[in-house]
């Protein structure tokens, strides 16, 4: 039979017995016979002599005798409603020969007598607390004692209760309590040293575990007295726990005890004994954890600062935890460096939490690690370390984010990370960063920012490099590559100086650490600060404006300041000749502004900018050419829109060479084409000369596209770059025979286009066009081509195979004779479509 | 009735008045009869039944009547009447004896012939010297007996008996009992009851101290112990009884601990008496109080003290 | 909860993290999942993370290439058919000039919708002409535009109930740290 059986076996055993007996019993206690009544509950309680069962099962048996024992409390209390003096049978209980039954029974005699008021209670309690010292066998004694506390629990002269006065006061009621913790732990402890050998140790220690809540009872018992108050906790209550505590030189008692006491008893409580509660933690043995206990202190009280309560300023908690921290360093030198590193996490997190404006706090906690790891003498540290100095370092990362660069040792405590965890820290950091929404605004900021996150803009000397390799299969790796590359992106739109000057020295900045990132990362980290720079430009050149407009306005009123002295000082010449001079008029009398208050020109000027991402783009071009392309591209819209015509050129040319040089992929050609005619068409300040290049080299490309359909098309839109803005425009650009060139080159490709079939679609996209042109009144398109066009689909169109393609450019064209349709009918333009023959 | 059938015949009839103190001792069968082979002498009076005997103290007047019946019409021609308080020990053991340590006779009638059923007055005044005692080996009895002689037929008897008990004030000196016992490096414990002399209801107090614990305890138990000597020189039989084990610790403590003591005499089963240091030289009674450890091997450590008890009230 | 009918998220240019850092902490949330039946956006999310980010909002997410997206697989355009809507969605950089509505015009007609959604211009708005409606959400992070527009992020939900559609426009004013929705109605056929 497996131990697991017998023990089922026993239990259930006992307990038919003690239904047995109850049954008996509770017939005795009908027939009001106390004698044959107290002899059955002898019999049923001494099935509570076992020490056959595990403390699991002793408590299921002692439930169920408990059960029972109810119904033998209530005959007392009945016997002495019906004039019995209690005193009698708590007697009389102690007649019985055995001492397990015969102390339930006075328990439960006992509970009514302090009910009934025969006798004061402290009394009755002392009585009881001193006759349940003979049991000795550790769980019956528990059970005992927890009966005793349980049946106690109402009828302790707290203050207020019913039993105070006569009955005693708190006094006599927590000095109870606490004696019967004290007992309570010693048999706990004693559990422990029950003989056996090493294999058994492991089993009392869980035995033990199952019956810790019945000496933790007593504690909770002591928390809900009226009575005590915080002074009464500090001078009296908690000493007494604690040197149980500290004497019973256990370590599980030890370890929960003092968790005990920090769940049970009230905030208020512990602030007015934290030193106390310290000291001893630094007295307990070795094996404990004081760690948690201090954690679980600490946790408590930040609950406590976080909620409604607030830490009192007279004390100073941080530094008691310190004290204690440093001392249990010093008196234990068998911690590990792990365990060290933990204790001053949990203190940092202590002083985050409670003292939010305590950087020096948490800079000492970082700085006591640092010294700690500097002693260690070897190089590298064991990989809990690691991840506990990786945790340290995270923690603070939540709540203050960019302030920890401003903690001295916080840069210095990375370096003792490898690459890879000073990595992982870097990651949070900069996503603690974009969470809290801080602006990076100086250089200073940024310089220790990429410091601490050094390991995510390049690669380490020594070490492997953060970025994967292309070939390699680690798609994971990669993905987490891309994502802390992402993150630093982000970083760039956090870069947020309202003066321009300094917003340029940051991006430059920026721009010398990422430059040297590699490959890999730059083409992650690059684009974000060209958009940047080119948002700066914007900036700039509004402020350069700005300075200018204000300029004017300053040399105006200088020069009408002149005019008016010049006034006054002919007056004053014509006054000194003739004294009957009468001025026409008072002189307007002008207020120079305070030159302090004059905005400056930028010290960067716009140009300055310009040529900045003009470098960056180039650095990255031979890498990401299809990326550097747009890139120009977006650029060269933007310097158009400063005025910058010769800068503009000089990006679209860049793009240009990009696109003979490096875009080989036909898909990617007609990608930059479409890109480049757009461009072109957003900017308006070419010289007429370089537009003309310009658009003529896109033509050209646009011929030479690999695919017919795809030259047709990109030759059909290269048609709007000769028909810019309205005729009413100042900078229009029109050239109508070009844009009918175009058209007609195009229909030409689309005729050639018949094998594919694609020239029936082709045509009516190019319909489309001419009647767009026809709309905006190019001279040069005139209805004949509409007509002859329509005609033309007319005819191809009927022999289209039937089919997908067919609906689609049947649906297109039908639209377009609808609309054609429509402008027929509209006032404006009856006249001009008429002549359209559909 | 008359066994040989001449119809209602004479008697005899001992009628005591209320004791002075007012008190009764309810006797059953004695506790005697079934342990002893050889027993004593059947007592006419003796029954199953639960009887109610006066209590006297020792120098409490025993007083009564004694009472002839006649039937109506009849004679009776007698020898002499008289009555006799008899104090004896009766012994068990052995080939027993009986033993009066007190006799005192009284002549009630003179020989004559009587015609009527008559009543005598009886008073006794005179020292009881011991105890009524019903133990395993021996008895102390206390009992009148009238005589009635004859010539021809045979002697008319009656008996009753009567219950002495003697008070006892508080005992002056009255001393805690105090000891340190052990054994050599294993168990080292102090013990201590609040005194030496107790009352028949009084509760034994006391603590006991572990000085020293180097054996599994399993348990501790209290035994009160009746030791009855009877006989002298050669011929001494001691017969010990264990009253009551009293279970006073469940397990085993840790050097200090302190465990308390308390034993209700009253809930000792069994009637307890007196000590009797001697009874007529015949025999003693002895109360000893035994504390007992018993190990895990159910070895058991002893200590025997012997307690001295006094009967404060009658009963 | 009021019957809005089927609800459609229109947005595009998130442009992160090139250009943006996030989307406004007031739009996101907003753009919780099961709230919305589909998601149309007009592309430039230019990361996994913001695909994945749309395709947790909504069973149905349509997606098309905008010209700094390097996914291959997403398409230039498509229609999708929603209510009794024929909706065509591109991202809007292929129809030049950009954002001219002539030039859109043709593309509604080469698609064959009655709606017709394009981005690129990062300025949000809701226009009819000749019996169409072109809608351009915006961008939704006020990613940076060199044409002059962006700086206002924004999105467009559509209500379609059948014929009918109600368009909410919603804007973010970053001074005010608030969002303004502006809205705009139409039945088929109008």
């Amino acid at each position: 039979m497996s131990a697991q059986e017998e023990q089922i076996k026993y239990l259930t055993e006992a307990t038919k017995k003690v239904k047995e007996h109850a049954f008996y019993m509770k017939r005795a206690i009908d027939a009001n016979d106390l004698d044959t009544t107290l002899s059955l509950a002898a019999d049923m309680l001494r099935e509570l002599k076992t020490s056959l069962l595990t403390p699991r099962n002793y408590y299921e048996l002692y439930m169920s005798v408990l059960d029972s024992l109810r119904h033998v409390e209530d005959f007392f209390a009945s016997l002495n409603a019906a004039g019995t003096p209690v005193v009698e049978i708590y007697e009389k209980v102690q007649h019985c020969a055995n001492v397990v039954p015969r102390l339930y029974l006075l328990i439960a005699v006992g509970g009514v007598y302090i009910k009934s008021g025969e006798a004061p209670a402290k009394d009755i309690l002392k009585d009881l607390i001193e006759m349940v010292k003979c049991v000795q066998y550790p769980t019956r004694g528990l059970f005992l004692r927890n009966y005793l506390s349980q049946t106690s629990r109402d009828k302790l002269p707290d203050t207020g209760s019913e039993y105070e006065g006569v009955g005693g006061n708190v006094k006599d009621a927590y000095e109870f309590v606490l004696q019967n913790f004290s007992e309570m732990n010693r048999l706990w402890v004693r559990l422990q040293h029950m003989g056996g050998d090493k294999s058994t140790r492991k089993k009392r220690e869980k035995e033990r575990q199952d019956l810790k809540i019945l000496v933790g009872t007593n504690l909770v018992r002591l928390s809900q007295l009226q009575g005590v108050d915080t002074d009464c906790y500090r001078d009296v209550i908690l000493p007494e726990i604690l040197k149980n505590v500290v004497e019973c030189k256990d370590t599980i008692s030890q370890g929960y005890l003092m968790d005990c006491v920090i769940q049970v008893f009230p905030d208020e409580f512990h602030l007015a004994t934290l030193e106390t509660f310290l000291t001893t933690c630094t007295k307990l043995k070795e094996k404990v954890n004081i760690r948690t206990i201090l954690q679980s202190m600490m946790n408590r009280l930040s609950l406590f600062g976080e909620g409604e309560g607030r830490i009192p300023p007279d004390l100073d908690a941080f530094r008691l935890f310190n004290d204690c921290i440093t001392k249990i360093l010093e008196e234990r030198s068998n911690l590990d460096l792990a365990e060290i590193l933990r204790l001053q996490t949990s203190l940092m997190q202590f002083a985050l939490k409670c003292y939010p404006g305590r950087l020096d706090y948490v800079n000492y906690c970082l700085g006591m690690c640092a010294s700690v790891l500097s002693a260690t003498k070897s190089e590298s540290l064991d990989e809990t370390s690691v991840a506990e100095v990786e945790e340290l370092l995270s923690i603070p990362l939540s709540s203050l984010a960019l302030q920890v660069l401003d903690l001295q040792q916080y840069s210095e405590l990375l370096t003792y990370l490898p690459y890879e965890n000073r990595r992982q820290v870097a990651t949070i950091l900069v996503r603690s960063t974009l969470f809290s929404g801080g602006s990076l605004d100086s250089v200073e900021k940024l310089e220790k920012l990429f410091k601490a996150i050094t390991p995510l803009i390049k690669d380490d000397e020594k070490e492997s490099s953060g970025a994967p390799e292309k070939d390699e299969a680690d798609e994971a790796a990669l993905a987490e590559f891309k994502e802390e590359q992402t993150l630093v992106a982000r970083l760039v739109h956090m870069m947020k100086s309202p003066d321009t000057d300094v917003q340029f020295k940051i991006l430059s900045m920026t721009r010398k650490h990422f430059g040297q990132g590699g490959v890999k990362r730059i083409g992650h980290t690059l684009p974000p600060l060209v958009f940047a720079g080119l948002k700066l430009a914007h900036k700039v050149k509004k402020r350069e404006l700005d300075a200018v407009k204000v300029q004017n306005k300053l040399k105006a009123l200088k020069e009408k300041q002149e005019k008016i002295e010049q006034e006054r000082k002919e007056r004053q010449a014509k006054k000194a000749a003739d004294p009957e001079y009468e001025p026409p008029g008072p002189l307007e009398d002008i207020v120079m502004p305070d030159e302090s208050a004059i905005p400056k020109p930028p010290a960067t000027s716009c140009r300055k900018v310009f040529q900045f991402l003009h470098e960056i783009v180039t650095a990255m071009a031979v890498s990401y050419p299809d990326l550097s392309l747009k890139l120009f591209l977006q650029s060269a819209v933007a310097a158009d829109n400063c005025k910058f015509k010769a800068i503009a050129y000089e990006f679209m040319s860049q793009a240009f060479i990009l696109y003979e040089d490096e875009l080989t992929d036909s898909k990617a050609q007609l990608r930059a084409l479409v890109l480049m005619v757009g461009t072109l068409l957003s900017c308006s300040n070419f010289e007429k000369d370089d537009y003309d290049a310009l658009i003529t080299k896109t033509t050209q490309y646009a011929a030479k596209l690999l695919k017919k359909p795809d030259q047709c098309r990109m030759v059909t839109l290269c048609s709007h770059l000769f028909f810019v803005g309205s005729a009413e425009d100042a900078n229009h650009y029109h050239d109508p025979k070009r844009v009918l060139e175009c058209l007609q080159r195009a229909l030409k490709i689309a005729d050639g286009c018949m094998a594919s079939s694609a020239h029936v679609h082709l045509f009516v996209e190019i319909l489309n066009h001419y009647l767009y042109y026809f709309e905006l009144h190019n001279p040069l398109i005139a209805d004949k081509y509409l007509t002859g066009l329509i005609a033309l689909i007319n005819e191809h169109i009927d022999s289209m195979d039937h089919g997908e393609q067919r609906t689609e450019v049947e649906g297109m064209y039908r639209n377009t004779l609808r609309h054609i349709a429509r402008k027929k009918e509209e006032e404006e333009t009856k006249e001009k479509f008429k002549s359209i023959v559909v | 009735m008359s066994i040989f059938g001449f119809g209602a015949s004479a008697s005899l009839n001992l009628t005591l008045s209320p004791p002075p103190s007012g008190e009764f001792k309810d006797i059953g069968k004695p506790n005697t009869v079934s342990s002893t082979k050889d027993g004593p002498p059947p007592l006419a009076n003796d029954s199953p039944e639960v009887r109610k005997v006066p209590i006297y103290t020792g120098t409490d007047k025993v007083e009564g009547t004694l009472s002839l019946t006649l039937p109506q019409g009849k004679k009776l021609d007698h020898l002499g009447i008289k009555v006799e308080l008899i104090g004896r020990v009766e012994m068990f053991y052995d080939r027993g004896g009986v033993h009066d340590f007190t006799s005192l006779v009284k002549e009630v009638d003179a020989p004559g012939t009587i015609y009527d059923s008559k009543e005598y007055p009886l008073s006794f005044d005179f020292e009881k010297p011991y105890e009524s005692y019903r133990g395993l080996n021996v008895r102390v009895r206390y009992f009148l007996r009238a005589t009635l002689s004859r010539n021809y037929s045979g002697n008319l008897t009656a008996e009753k008996e009567i219950c002495v008990q003697h008070i006892t004030n508080e005992p002056e000196i009255n001393n805690s009992i105090k000891m340190e016992v052990g054994i050599e490096d294993c168990l080292h414990i102090e013990f201590e009851y609040e005194r030496q002399k107790y009352g028949l209801t009084d509760v034994i107090v006391g603590k006991i101290f572990f000085l020293l614990v180097r054996i599994k305890i399993k348990h501790m138990e209290l035994a009160v112990i009746r030791r009855e000597s009877a006989g002298s020189g050669q011929n001494i039989y001691n017969e010990s009884e264990t009253l009551i084990k009293y279970e006073i610790m469940d397990g085993a403590p840790v050097r200090g601990e302190c465990i308390p003591v308390r034993l209700f005499l009253k809930g000792v089963p069994g009637e307890l008496t007196p000590t009797y240091r001697n009874v007529g030289n015949r025999f003693s009674l002895k109360y000893y109080i035994n504390l007992v450890l018993v190990d895990e091997e159910d070895r058991r450590y002893f200590k025997q003290q012997e307690v001295t008890l006094w009967r404060k009230v009658l009963g | 909860m009021a019957n809005f009918g089927e609800l459609v998220l229109v947005i595009g240019d998130l442009h992160m993290p090139q250009r943006a850092a996030d989307i406004p902490a007031k739009f996101k949330k907003m753009l919780v999942p099961n709230k919305m039946q589909h998601v149309l956006c007009t592309g430039n999310l230019t990361t996994r993370e913001s695909h994945d980010m749309l395709r947790n909002l909504a069973p149905n997410v349509h997606v098309v290439r905008g010209d700094f997206d390097d996914q291959q697989n997403l398409p230039e355009q498509k229609t999708v058919m929603i209510g009794a809507f024929k909706i065509g969605l591109l991202h809007g950089h292929q129809v030049v000039p950009w954002g001219s509505l002539s030039a859109l015009a043709m593309k509604a007609r080469a698609l064959d919708c009655d709606i017709l959604i394009s981005g690129h211009t990062h300025e949000s708005a809701v226009t009819r002409k000749d019996g169409i409606w072109y809608i351009n959400p915006g961008s939704v992070t006020g990613a940076y535009s060199p044409t002059g527009g962006g700086d206002v992020p924004s999105f467009i939900l559509l209500a379609v109930q059948g014929e009918k559609v109600v368009c909410y426009c919603y804007k973010y004013n970053e001074a005010k740290d608030s969002v303004e929705v502006s809205k705009t109605e139409f039945s088929k056929g109008e």
